[in-house]
């Protein structure tokens, strides 16, 4: 049996009102459009790992940053 | 202020480190900054240890200072309060130095937090949160390069579960949105949220914030054409 459990996350007025309205526009509810977006993220992020092109993590990212720094 | 060694330190390598540098006011504590600053220097901490990891130099900047100086604070001020708490003679802290100091045991106790062994006496505590600052001081005052892996890895797991465990507040312009998944996927994200060192309703907001932008950004261009 699939269990199910809830999640409280902080999104600004506008943002959550875009979600709503997207999620409706597509005839699915918050939920459903939540966990799909999620999916397809986790996903893709999957995707990028096998590929080599894992989108790199911030520590890749500022280790990058400053020693193009300092190479500048 | 002296900064006593605890089981997780290494030995100091820099005579300055003994010296507290720009001391912060002491600060009345909310539980959105908190749970912000929690956030915060937990990615840090992640980068300066993935740079380690990586053998890379990651220099910080001002912002990055300003993170330890503040997360250095935090944690002295919750000690603070536990030593009150501790000891009946000391003079009572404010209240919202107890309530912070709560909150970081809550999130200790009887955990491991990497250190080998359960949290479980006040001893323990006490020795754990001035490791704690400890490393926040030497990684701010002498470089990342100063402290090891373990210690920041320490560090970074304390950060993580406390922004985990702080009752997050919604601020003015936002609004709370309560969502019901399957266990199966919560659980991963839990552990890439754990990976990329942020709690994991900070990384739902992300991804969804970001779907959104994606969204509008794609609209826009279709209007376009």
């Amino acid at each position: 049996m699939v269990r199910y459990m809830t999640l409280v996350v902080s999104l600004p007025h506008e943002a959550a009102e875009q979600l709503r309205d997207l999620a409706s526009r597509q005839r699915s509810t918050i939920d459903g459009f939540v966990a799909d977006t999620v999916e397809a993220w986790l996903e893709q992020r999957r995707k990028d790992a096998r590929l080599g092109r894992k989108k790199h993590a911030l520590s890749e990212v500022r280790a990058a940053s400053s020693e193009g720094q300092k190479g500048d | 202020m002296l900064l006593r060694h605890t089981p997780f330190d290494e030995p100091p390598t820099h005579p300055g480190m003994h010296e507290e540098v720009g001391a912060l006011p002491s600060s009345e504590y909310s539980a959105v900054e908190l749970g912000e600053l929690a956030s915060s220097v937990s990615r840090l901490l992640m980068a300066c240890l993935g740079a380690k990891q990586g053998g890379r130099l990651l220099a910080l900047d001002a912002n990055d200072h300003f993170l330890l100086d503040n997360a250095k604070q935090l944690v002295e001020d919750g000690l603070t309060a536990l030593h009150f708490l501790v000891a009946k003679d000391r003079l009572a802290p404010g209240t919202d130095k107890i309530t912070l100091c709560n909150c970081m045991v809550q999130t200790v106790l009887n955990k491991q937090m990497g250190t080998g062994r359960e949290l479980s006496t006040i001893q323990d505590l006490e020795s754990y949160f001035e490791g704690i600052a400890s490393v926040l001081a030497k990684a701010r005052e002498s470089g990342i390069e100063t402290v090891t892996e373990r210690q920041l890895a320490i560090a970074q797991l304390f950060f993580l579960e406390l922004a985990n465990t702080l009752p997050f507040e919604q601020r003015d312009d936002e609004t709370k949105v309560t969502i019901t998944m399957e266990e199966v996927l919560l659980r991963e994200l839990k552990r890439v949220a754990q990976e990329e060192g942020v709690p994991v309703h900070k990384l739902v907001a992300d991804i969804i914030l970001g779907h959104l932008n994606d969204s509008k950004a794609t609209a826009a261009a279709g209007s376009r054409r």
